[in-house]
């Protein structure tokens, strides 16, 4: 078995391609799989992740591995890319492995074949969606349009299946989103006050920070088979979402943290950032039905976005709204569970996903049967001036059926801001063949592709830990920044 | 008896920083690295005596630089006629601020040093002189953070430049640290009140609008409790008007440390999720 030294002192120990063992040390359960190839970890300092990866070892009940992704970057309790299992009965559940944004998530729409943009139709879609999808620090819905007592009631127990209900979308729309958009379990009461305030005119909202909608077109196909039965062409437009649920989301968890910690629950962890409930205590329990809520509005908010971005296309460029037809929704800040195998039986696992996709092979139960002959598939948005990838899951045991959920950062938010101070972003960017509007020209600077991994060598890397593969690269055109 | 006969338009003040706003009304505004908030006045002053008691200087009574935050526009003299525009500075710590004052200028005053005294410290930052339309900066102040990391004896040059002759830096109340994920910061405080003073500050240099939702801090008795407290603020700016971040981590260590004085005080690194 090779080793690998890195820069940061950690010695990793090679079992594949772009696989590497963090072995077990004092305090870990387990040891730590870290997905990557030398090159990317050889890339900036990933000391603080790599220790991050060994302090989520230390979770009770952990089974497996804890594990990171190759778009793995310092987080706070969890890198960002990292997942751990839990056994369902015995183990625990960490609010810090979901993340404060429940249910960030990505969904990919494609539009007809036939369907073309010159830079006329650009402008104006551009504008319209400006126009319709409110981005952006405090951009919410209009207060006349905010949810009720009655709709929360609804959304947050019935996941995307509300919106439809209320015109928002199509029935069809439900059957390829992830757990078809909703998770069960979720209580109204769990939330509390409180969360439901700050998500009450949020909901059709992308948010700040890298949250976006993506316009662009299908670069180049390396699955022509899987590309074929998932009806995408070279060529074919697609749009990108990206936003989760929320102030809504971000209550729950800050509340549930903050609940743990003073139930003395951190005891024990390296950091207090992974305090965790036992999965059957009262309180496991009701962090779970919140956290099950907050997804539930995630999936709605996406589905308001979907509507907006058709409606966007029908004013914009004529294009009926059932002709842009939802691909795929995935979860990337998530705790499912899940059955896998563990030494051989099958077990009820509590998979946590911060930063990290589903990434379910061929024959998985819970897909849509066009997806149960593929595998599903896998969105990863790269940075917004290189590109995006479409992959497929492979079901890969080693990984609890994970992958990675996009480029991942290289430099902060701060020190992008400082390389591209004082140059024109938005010409930069036009000349790269991409235009953006945002309301914040700070979140442009801070949102500049070289902020970012490239998104070409993540996926690389996961195709060659054998997680995913790749099947279609996405070139942006349009993006609307929060 | 040449180097004894040089005099120079001295005075001592803390340097001021804030997130200025980058649209300021049009008048003869101070630019903003030379803002600052004086403490002593001492005029046209030989500087050779002053050069010779600088070692001697009192040290601030805070061990952590100061915070505070301007929360009114001043026209001085008089509005009636005006000369200058000052945004007033307040704050818990500007107590101690004053304190120091008292004994900077009695230090001064003791050695034979006059010390300008026609009014009582009021604290304040100097943005403009005029000409200026005061009626448009009336308009523009709305509330801002301030940090003051350092004490200078500055020189007046002219023109609306000073330059420091003599500095005594003062530990920073915080930091911004390069995170990947999110936005992070080095906070400290002598104690766990000013600590949460200090982290509301790094975060209202970001988003000055946070400094409305936040009520008085009270029984801040663990890391729990200043959590706790900053995220409440988050929520409530979050809920009134949207804000850029979303929640105040539990991560972070707070550490208790010393300085080279020997001076406890309390250090946390506080990851905020965007």
């Amino acid at each position: 078995m090779s080793k690998l030294l890195l820069t940061s002192g950690y010695e990793l120990e090679q079992l594949g391609p772009a696989l590497y063992l963090l072995p077990k040390k004092k305090g870990m359960a387990v040891p730590g799989l870290i997905a990557a190839t030398e090159q990317l970890l050889s890339k900036g300092d990933l000391g603080e992740a790599i220790k991050q990866v060994e302090n989520v070892a230390h979770l009770p009940g952990i089974v497996g591995y804890s594990i990171a992704m190759p778009d793995m970057h310092w987080g706070y309790g969890f890198p960002i890319g990292g997942v751990a299992a839990t056994d369902a009965e015995t183990g625990i559940i960490s609010p810090g492995g979901v993340g404060y944004d429940i249910n960030c998530g990505v969904r990919l729409a494609l539009l007809p074949p036939d369907f073309s943009l010159d830079a006329k139709r650009e402008e104006k879609l551009l504008h319209a969606l400006f126009h319709h999808i409110p981005s952006g620090v405090g951009c919410g819905v209009e207060r006349s349009n905010a949810l009720s007592d009655h709709d929360y009631n609804q959304l947050l127990v019935k996941g995307s299946r509300w919106s439809i209900e209320k015109g928002f979308g199509f029935s069809e729309d439900m059957e390829f989103c992830e757990s078809r958009g909703v998770i069960a379990g979720a209580n109204y009461d769990a939330p509390s006050l409180h969360a439901k305030e700050r998500g009450r005119n949020q909901l059709g909202s992308i948010g700040s920070g890298n949250h976006f909608v993506e316009v662009g077109k299908v670069q180049h196909i390396f699955f022509p088979q899987i590309a074929e039965a998932w009806g995408i062409r070279q060529g074919q437009v697609y749009v990108l979402i990206h936003t989760g649920s929320r102030g809504f989301g971000h209550q729950v968890c800050q509340e549930t943290l903050d609940k743990f910690l003073r139930l003395g629950l951190a005891k024990e962890l390296p950091d207090r950032q992974l305090v965790s409930a036992k999965i059957l205590s009262p309180e496991g329990q009701h962090y779970i039905q919140a956290m099950a809520a907050a997804a539930n509005f995630a999936f709605n908010n996406r589905q308001h976005v979907l509507h907006k971005v058709r409606r966007s296309f029908q004013d914009a460029c004529g294009v009926p709204p059932e002709q842009v037809r939802l691909l795929y929704d995935v979860c990337h800040n998530i705790a499912k569970f899940e059955m896998h195998k563990v030494d051989g039986k099958m077990r009820k696992l509590c998979v946590h996903r911060k930063g990290a996709t589903r990434a379910f092979g061929s024959g998985a139960e819970e897909l849509h049967p066009l997806y149960k002959d593929t595998g599903q598939p896998v969105l990863v948005p790269g940075d917004m001036g290189r590109a995006s990838h479409i992959m497929v899951g492979m079901g890969c045991a080693m990984s609890w059926c994970s992958s990675c959920h996009g480029a991942g950062r290289e430099h902060s938010r701060s020190q992008s801001t400082r390389n591209w101070q004082g140059r024109d972003l938005l010409e930069y960017m036009r000349k790269q063949g991409v235009r953006v509007m945002a309301h914040s020209k700070k979140t442009i600077a801070e949102e500049m592709p070289d902020a970012y991994k490239d998104v070409d060598e993540v996926v690389e890397a996961v195709e060659l830990a054998g997680f995913a593969k790749q099947v279609a690269r996405l070139t942006p055109r349009l993006v609307l920044k929060g | 008896m040449a180097e004894q006969a040089e005099k120079k338009r001295l005075f001592f003040a803390l340097e001021a920083v804030a997130p200025w706003s980058p649209c300021e009304p049009s008048g003869r505004s101070l630019m903003p690295f030379e803002r600052h908030m004086t403490l002593a006045f001492l005029g046209d002053t030989a500087w050779k005596p002053i050069e010779e008691l600088l070692a001697l200087t009192p040290s601030s009574p805070l061990s952590i630089a100061p915070t505070g935050y301007c929360d009114s526009c001043l026209i001085l003299p008089h509005a009636s006629h005006p000369r200058l525009v000052a945004w007033h500075v307040a704050g818990k710590e500007i107590a101690a601020i004053s304190l120091w004052q008292k004994t900077l200028s009695q230090f001064l005053s003791s050695h034979g040093i006059a010390v300008e005294s026609r009014h009582s410290f009021m604290p304040h930052i100097t943005l403009c002189r005029a000409p200026c339309d005061v009626a448009e900066w009336k308009k523009s102040f709305s509330p801002l953070p301030i940090h003051f990391p350092a004490l200078h004896l500055y020189q007046s040059c002219g023109a609306l430049r000073y330059s420091p002759l003599w500095s005594q830096p003062l530990l920073n109340a915080f930091e911004q640290l390069d995170h990947t994920a999110d936005i992070a910061f080095t906070v400290r405080g002598d104690t766990l009140e000013s600590l949460t003073r200090h982290a509301l500050t790094a975060l209202a240099f970001s988003f000055p609008e946070l400094l409305a939702y936040a009520p008085e801090i009270v029984a801040i008795n663990s890391l729990n409790d200043v959590i706790a407290f900053l995220n409440e603020v988050v929520s409530n700016a979050d809920i009134a008007i949207g804000a850029p971040f979303k929640a105040v981590s539990q991560h972070g260590k707070l550490l208790r440390k010393k300085t080279s004085n020997n001076s406890r005080y309390w250090q946390w690194e506080m990851i905020v999720d965007v």
